[in-house]
């Protein structure tokens, strides 16, 4: 009827319109972001009068003056950000308003589904993206770091490419993964790699962090849940987004190893003979190296790198269809030379209307991705501590008596030393060839149909194929394949392929019914899903290949020395419902239930159930808060739920049989294939649970310029999946049981503020810290201490490095405590000179007593038995920061913008094994020591820091080389000036924007190595080692944003 | 309506999910084998057994630790410690903590785990009765060999005859020393009826009836001696059972005592003498790494030393780690006098301790030692330049451990002979060994009687059988470990004047303890075994 009218009405107008000549007339339409028709929009012609609003529709139609041909629209309307159009011989517009954000108008990504910022009951941090976007970085994991509260990032190392971990509110399993459940557009990865998302195209990122927000995750929920939604298009004239950076990465800072002369007196200290053999020849004295150069191997390794990223996007689109289309392209060079990572990578991201019912949704993405490069740290297993890169750099002798001595010759041999593996390190990076490709393809599909005006029905399908290629060669120049070192001469020219793939299919389908009666709302989801994930991989090597200018083809030529060849899968089948009500907007209550079955169980322990609850009370809706004027908007939120972990292997409850070649058995001397009871399965095994509390407040304050949200937490994980210790009298090492508990708590503050905010200059800033205090509450049976070696030498393999204790956090350092060193006061001198250590003096586990000297190093007697043994073990430190956050800025001056952000970390310590290596460890013949050394203890300058050359020091850990790890750190700057004028117009550009910035700029730490943000071996267990690490990079970019 | 539309499509949904979720759950793992579906097959009986086999090859046991780092530091070898280490089992200053005690342990009882999953699956599958038999014999066998292992070494173990199929039960309490020697007994005269014998597998690999009748003997050696000290009745029962194998006319002695050494190294048998009678199996040269099993590690930490830059191929490298002592020299000059008048030099004293080092890769033999240094030797046992692998790897090899030799069988008859006091029965078996070495023969007049002789026997062991993991063994079945090691030092202190190289050597028996006859139980079984208890003195 209404319908009726109104076209009467505007068939009316027309009439009347046409016949005034003089006059024109527009028409148009205006849409909300999602593409909803906006009623009630004001339009008015600029400077005058003249003004219209929307009908219904969102259709309007405003008479202007014919002669007016600057003529400008203003659009306004209460929520959304007015803009003006100016006209240019167009009649019938289509205007889309954005709505205006109030922080709590935001919409939040929640799982299965959104909600509006001010309707949350549950732990959610949505990351700032755009701040977030201004880090030159490859992946957003790089840049996460400090940015929310809660969320802890620690990357290994700086390699490009290198692992990332985060660990929401802190470590819930002991032996397991403890990485959060991505959601890449609905996608739940467990195991995904970051690399392969142009951060560009990331549209939001949420954290999901208290049970309530994550239970509907339930089994993969425990350690929190992050959602990454991609960028789609949005109704309007199509955006055209080109944006180019070119920047330059160096090295934070260098390592200060000895220079020649110092190293020829060092060794002449340590090994006269050896030293006067090789140094002192033809005459030369010490004296004769002052002042030589020799080579610096850190600089002949390292390299000022180039990193370059393109990115192009387009989108745009019509009530009907909407599309995203993004090409990238993406190098990294390494600071380390012949290093480096590269992407390449296109999405297509297509939504079309299909009718008044029916929306479909297609997201497609590509990526290629390929890292190269001696990979730096962390071998594994059976390695020699010399095999890694860095005691290479390091450790190589700065001169030699060679006069034509230089980066690329072969010079230095350690043959003869069986536990030495130096290699001329200008060559090993140059010839090892270590590729690791990565192709991902990522589709997914989603129907939704609305069943009823309340209903929706939504149906996803989505599909990851993901094949990974592991090249590996090593040529007759390289530590791997050379006829001088000791494996090259075993194994001759040898190589690697190794294909690995993994396919990863979900079927996600969801019931939505939402409904407003009075002030009642409710919001119910139900849906179940399920999902699969297919691994398997193949390869093979070789050794002794015969022609090694072939490479890699000519694998096919040498003897096979190793076929890889797995296969497994798991699936997941789920149920979910959530109900989220509220009341007024005032009192809001959520619950959530999932029910997850998985493969990874024996049948009866298949299914599993993650309930939620949490409610909150929107006090500052309630009248007796009218009265407190500064306080704008203030939420008490409270949540309390279950949720999983399912990380073990696929199989795990089963025990196995296994039979590879290397415990094979020769009867009469000829190979014989001999099978093993391998893993111990554990039928009973089940999902491991946390239960998590919340409470949380959200408080907004004058005119909702500051902002302040805290939560405190506490959870519990019960029947770990632990990969326990059994009596190896059983037969088996380990077993996974579900046994033992760890409770963490914590605290975090996360606090905004709108400074300034005048039209030609805004100040924004935020800051957030957070605690987390880890505890493991119970073990295995029997079993006080749980002890961890790190295999980073075999002549460490059998010290542990780390120790979890009942009632302590889960990963401390674990040793000696250093006690300095020997004094002469601690020995008897004979009469011939000799100093004897005293009876009640004990020596130091490392050097027999009898030759223990003064300066020689010393360890804590803990309990005075004079016997340095297990005994006198004990924590020596904690990796686990304190506390840890960030704060950020962003100001903007006219068309200059600055944003600047600090990251911080605080309590945390270090194991700096480099110092159990290069500080005078002595064992080597001429290897070069780090600078330290240089205040080495001598009876002429007796301290007690440093020990005497060939003080047989530093083979168990102790405190000595356990650091202070805190550190704060100005991680991203950027500097943009925005250029937007009638110039660029005339040349169809909406924008174009100059930006320089930076990252890791200056650090602030009182670490003696590369960097402390470190951890080579990490894991829960393995936190906070150092050694032989990829030098961090600081990274400077040059760009430009180029807007159609 | 609404509602109604609502909970059909809720109700169906869920029993969709229901009705498929059974079968989308159930995956079968297609990379791994259950134990349920094995031992089926004689090919699959064929590599379970090598199963049981390989765990007497592992570094923690013959490939390297038992006859290294868990026999040295007695009278016939020790560490030589070069670089001044500590921390080293063999010089008797390590914790219950040290790998190697766990590594030995834990292999040791995954053998014994693995053979309680065959005997305990094997019955049940459609395999030819005999040789089911003959798999469960050597299983049985094996199983109480490990024991016998471990009893020896750790004293009163737990003893676990069931597979490990739970991970609930994590305490094993330790058995009395004599029910694991009686299941030690049982279990090897029950295989004894089941292996094949020595002709049918016609080499040392598996073993055979004549090798359990050996090694049930030196069972019982053991039982009559410390700990258990059961005396004159062992003593008979070992006569017995090592003349089953005398009497078996299967074995006898290879006339070049160098030959049988030379064959392990060579991984050559020969089928003419069979005085090997059983020996761990390696091969190859670990080359290339992780395409075969690695090989053994004893001969090259034994090896002469030779560390000089390795040309490739490789003809010789050793680590010399491990030297013979001057003791054990001078046991071998004890009844030289008569030998040099009569027949020359006993031949085993230069094969084992040559009298001279690896010079050079290629014509390695060539450097001489002067006869004077023998506290500074080499051990020479296994040479390795007889090893035909080429090219040589400085760590892995392919030499065989012999665990029994017939010569080791005369012996423990003429020992249980001398103990049970009848001297001329013994004095013939022990002349057998002798004679063989071309060294004199024993009369009555030089063993006049059981003390005297008992010495000569007590020497002989160590002239025949040194380095072959026996010699602790035997020490401390004797009774006398500490004593032996106390003598040591005072003959270092009285034969060697450097200073330097008298501290060196004096570290071993200056550190060696009471406990030390039975190793710590390993402090990863202790921290997770509620039940189990460490040893006196650790």
């Amino acid at each position: 009827m209404l319908i009726k009218k109104l076209l009467q009405l505007t068939f009316f107008l027309f009439i009347s319109i046409s016949l005034v000549a003089q006059t024109k007339k527009i028409t148009g339409k205006v849409i909300s972001t999602d593409n909803t028709a906006l009623p009630g929009v004001s339009v008015s012609l600029k400077g005058t009068k003249n003004k219209v609003v929307t009908n219904t529709d969102g259709n309007f139609s405003i008479v202007l003056n014919e002669k007016s041909t600057k003529d400008t629209l203003i659009f306004f309307s209460i929520g959304y950000v007015s803009i003006e159009l100016g006209l240019q011989n167009q009649n019938n517009l289509l205007v889309t308003l954005k709505p205006s954000i109030s922080d709590l108008d935001e919409v939040v990504v929640v799982g299965y589904g959104t909600q509006r910022k001010r309707d949350l009951t549950g732990a959610i941090s949505k990351v700032d993206i755009s701040d977030l976007q201004k880090a030159p970085v490859r992946s957003f994991d790089e840049a996460l770091g400090g940015r929310v509260a809660g969320v802890q990032v620690t990357s290994s190392d700086g390699q490009p490419g290198a692992a990332v971990s985060i660990v929401i509110r802190g470590n819930n399993s002991i032996t397991q993964d403890n990485s959060p459940l991505y959601v890449v557009d609905g996608f739940p990865i467990e195991n995904g790699n970051n690399n392969s998302i142009n951060p560009a195209d990331i549209e939001s990122i949420e954290i999901l962090k208290d049970a309530s927000a994550t239970a509907i995750y339930g089994a993969r929920a425990a350690n929190g849940v992050i959602l990454i939604t991609t960028k789609k298009g949005v109704v309007g004239k199509a955006k055209f987004n080109f944006t180019s950076s070119y920047g330059k990465q160096d090295v934070i800072n260098k390592v200060s190893v000895l220079s020649p002369y110092e190293f020829v007196r060092y060794h002449s200290e340590l090994n006269p003979t050896g030293t006067a053999s090789t140094y002192f020849t033809n005459g030369k004295t010490l004296n004769d190296y002052i002042g030589l150069e020799g080579v610096n191997w850190q600089d002949a390794v390292l390299q000022s790198a180039p990193i370059l990223n393109n990115s192009l996007s387009m989108s745009g689109g019509n009530d009907a269809t909407r599309y995203y289309v993004s090409l990238s392209g993406f190098g990294q060079e390494g600071v380390i030379k012949f290093s480096g990572y590269d992407r390449y990578q296109g999405r297509i991201r297509l939504d079309q209307v299909v009718n008044s019912k029916f929306k479909i949704g297609l997201n497609v993405n590509y990526t290629a991705l390929k890292s190269f490069g001696t990979i730096s740290s962390g071998l594994d297993n059976s390695s020699s501590q010399t095999s890694n890169l860095m005691f290479d750099v390091w450790g190589y002798r700065p001169i030699t008596n060679n006069q034509n001595f230089n980066v690329n010759s072969e010079d230095e041999l350690f043959a003869g030393d069986p536990n030495d593996s130096r290699f001329n390190p200008y060559e090993k990076i140059k010839y090892e060839l270590r590729n690791r490709f990565s192709n991902t393809i990522y589709s997914n599909l989603s129907l939704e149909y609305k069943l009823q005006k309340d209903l929706i029905l939504k149906s996803t399908i989505g599909y990851t194929h993901d094949v990974n290629r592991d090249e590996n060669f090593n040529n007759s120049n390289t530590p791997g394949g050379s006829p001088t070192t000791v494996s090259g001469r075993a194994n001759g020219v040898n190589g690697s392929i190794i294909y690995q793939t993994t396919n990863s299919y979900v079927s996600e389908n969801t019931l939505n019914y939402t409904k407003r009666i009075n002030k009642n709302n409710i919001d119910i989801v139900t849906g179940f899903t399920m999902q699969g994930v297919d691994k398997f991989s193949f390869g093979s090597a070789a050794a002794k290949l015969p022609n090694e200018g072939l490479g890699l083809s000519g694998l096919d030529e040498g003897t096979p020395t190793k076929v890889t060849s797995t296969r497994t899968k798991n699936t997941l089948a789920s149920a979910l419902a959530r109900i989220n009500y509220s009341y007024d907007g005032k009192y809001l209550a959520s619950v959530s239930y999932r029910a997850d079955g998985s493969s990874k169980f024996s049948p009866e322990n298949k299914w599993s159930y993650f309930p939620s609850a949490s409610v909150a009370w929107r006090f500052s809706q309630e009248k007796f808060m009218k009265d407190v004027a500064f306080v704008n908007d203030g939420k008490l939120r409270f949540s309390h739920g279950l949720v999983g972990n399912n990380r073990v292997s696929d199989f795990a409850y089963l025990t196995t049989m296994y039979s590879p070649i290397t415990i094979s058995y020769p009867f009469n001397g000829t190979l014989n294939s001999s099978t093993v009871p391998y893993t111990l399965g554990n039928p009973n095994l089940r999902w491991e649970t946390t239960t998590q509390s919340d409470a949380g407040l959200d408080v907004s304050f004058f005119n909702s310029r500051v902002t302040l949200g805290i939560d405190v937490y506490k959870k519990i994980t019960k029947d770990l999946l632990l990969y326990a210790d059994m009596p190896t009298s059983s037969g088996f090492a380990s077993a996974f049981k579900n046994i033992g508990s760890v409770e963490n708590k914590g605290l975090e503050i996360t606090l905004g503020a709108k400074v300034v905010n005048r039209t030609n200059f805004t100040w924004n800033t935020s800051f957030n810290i957070s605690f987390n205090s880890n505890k493991i509450v119970s073990l295995n049976d029997n079993q006080e201490a749980l002890l961890t070696t790190i295999n980073w030498d075999n002549q460490w393999r059998s010290s542990p490095a780390y120790i979890a204790k009942v009632g302590q956090p889960i990963g401390q350092f674990y040793g000696y405590i250093w006690d300095g060193l020997y004094q002469t006061s601690d020995f008897t001198q004979t009469p011939s000179g000799n100093y004897v250590l005293k009876t009640n003096i004990a020596s130091n586990t490392t050097t027999a007593s009898n030759k223990i000297q003064p300066g020689f190093i010393k360890y804590k007697d803990l309990n005075g038995d004079l016997v340095m043994n297990d005994n006198d073990k004990t924590i020596i430190g904690n990796a686990t920061p304190k506390f840890v956050g960030g704060f950020t800025n962003n100001f903007r001056f006219k068309q200059l913008d600055l944003n600047f952000f600090i990251q911080y970390s605080y309590g945390g310590q270090l194991l700096n094994a480099n110092r159990l290596v290069f500080e005078g460890n002595s064992g080597r013949l001429f290897q070069n020591q780090l600078s330290s050394v240089l205040n080495r203890y001598t009876i002429a300058n007796p301290n007690n820091e440093m020990y005497v050359a060939g003080g047989d020091g530093d083979k168990v850990y102790s405190s000595r080389v356990i650091e202070d790890g805190s550190y704060a750190r100005l991680k991203t700057v950027q500097v943009g000036y925005t250029l937007s004028n009638k110039y660029l117009k005339r040349l169809q550009i909406q924008s174009l924007r100059f930006y320089a910035s930076a990252q890791n700029l200056i650090t602030i730490t009182n670490y003696t190595g590369y960097d402390p943000e470190v951890s080579v071996y990490n894991s829960a267990l393995t936190p906070g080692f150092d050694y032989s690490v990829y030098p961090r990079a600081k990274t400077v970019t040059l760009g430009l944003n180029l807007n159609f | 309506m609404k509602n109604r539309f609502i909970y059909f499509t809720l109700f169906s949904l869920f029993v969709l999910l229901n009705f498929s979720c059974k079968k989308y759950l159930d995956t079968t793992p297609s990379d791994v084998i259950v134990p349920e579906k094995y031992y089926s097959s004689p090919a699959e009986i064929n590599a379970a057994i090598a199963g049981i086999y390989s765990s007497l090859a592992q570094d923690g046991t013959y490939g390297r630790n038992i006859p290294i780092e868990l026999d040295m530091g007695n009278d016939e070898a020790q560490y030589n410690n070069r670089n001044n280490n500590v921390n080293v089992t063999s010089l008797y200053d390590c914790q219950a903590s040290t790998s190697i005690y766990s590594d030995c342990w834990s292999a040791l009882y995954r053998g014994i785990n693995a053979a309680n999953y065959l005997l305990s699956s094997i019955g049940a599958y459609p395999v030819s009765d005999s040789l089911k038999n003959i798999a469960i014999g050597e299983a049985t066998f094996l199983r109480a060999f490990n024991y016998f292992q471990l009893a020896t070494r750790y004293g009163a173990v737990p003893l676990i005859l069931k597979p490990t199929t739970q991970v609930g039960v994590t305490s094993y309490a330790r058995n009395p020393l004599p029910d694991v020697y009686n299941q030690i007994i049982a279990d090897m005269k029950s295989a004894e009826s089941k292996v094949n014998t020595y002709a049918v597998n016609g080499s040392p690999s598996h073993v055979s009836k004549t090798t359990v009748q050996g090694i049930l003997a030196r069972v019982y050696l053991k039982m009559a001696g410390r700990p258990l000290n059961l005396g004159n009745a062992m003593y008979d029962s070992a006569r017995v059972w090592a003349m089953k194998v005398v009497s078996s006319g299967t074995h006898s002695l290879n006339p070049s005592y160098s030959q049988v050494f030379i064959n392990h190294s060579k991984d050559a048998y020969e089928n003419v003498y069979k005085e090997s009678m059983w020996e761990i199996e390696f091969t190859g040269n670990n080359t290339p790494v992780g395409s075969m099993p690695p090989g053994s590690r004893f001969a090259c930490q034994l090896a002469m030393r030779y560390t000089g830059t390795d040309p490739n191929p490789l003809v010789v490298y050793g680590y010399g780690s491990y030297i013979p002592t001057g003791n054990l020299y001078d046991i071998y000059q004890k009844l030289t006098a008569s030998d040099t008048l009569t027949k020359g030099v006993d031949v085993r004293r230069n094969w084992n301790i040559p009298t001279f080092t690896y010079s050079t890769n290629t014509n390695p033999r060539t450097a001489t030692l002067t006869p004077a240094s023998t506290w500074d030797r080499d051990c020479g046992k296994w040479k390795r330049d007889d090893e035909v692998v080429i090219p040589k790897n400085r760590d892995w090899g392919p030499t065989n451990f012999p665990v029994l030799r017939y010569a080791d069988v005369l012996l423990m008859v003429s020992e249980a002979q001398m103990e049970l006091g009848n001297l001329a029965e013994s004095i013939t078996y022990l002349n057998m060994v002798r004679s063989r070495a071309n060294a004199s023969l024993v009369t009555s007049v030089i063993a006049p009687n059981q003390t005297v002789l008992r010495g000569i026997i007590r020497d002989e062991r160590a002239r025949e059988l040194c380095f072959e993991a026996l010699r602790k063994f035997d020490l401390i079945r004797w009774g006398i470990f500490n004593q032996v090691m106390t003598d040591c030092k005072t003959s270092i202190n009285n034969s060697l004047s450097t200073a330097s190289l008298k501290t060196r050597y004096l570290t071993t028996y200056n550190n060696v303890q009471l406990r030390d006859t039975l190793l710590p139980i390993p402090s990863s079984e202790l921290s997770v075994n509620g039940l189990m208890t460490q040893n006196a003195g650790w």
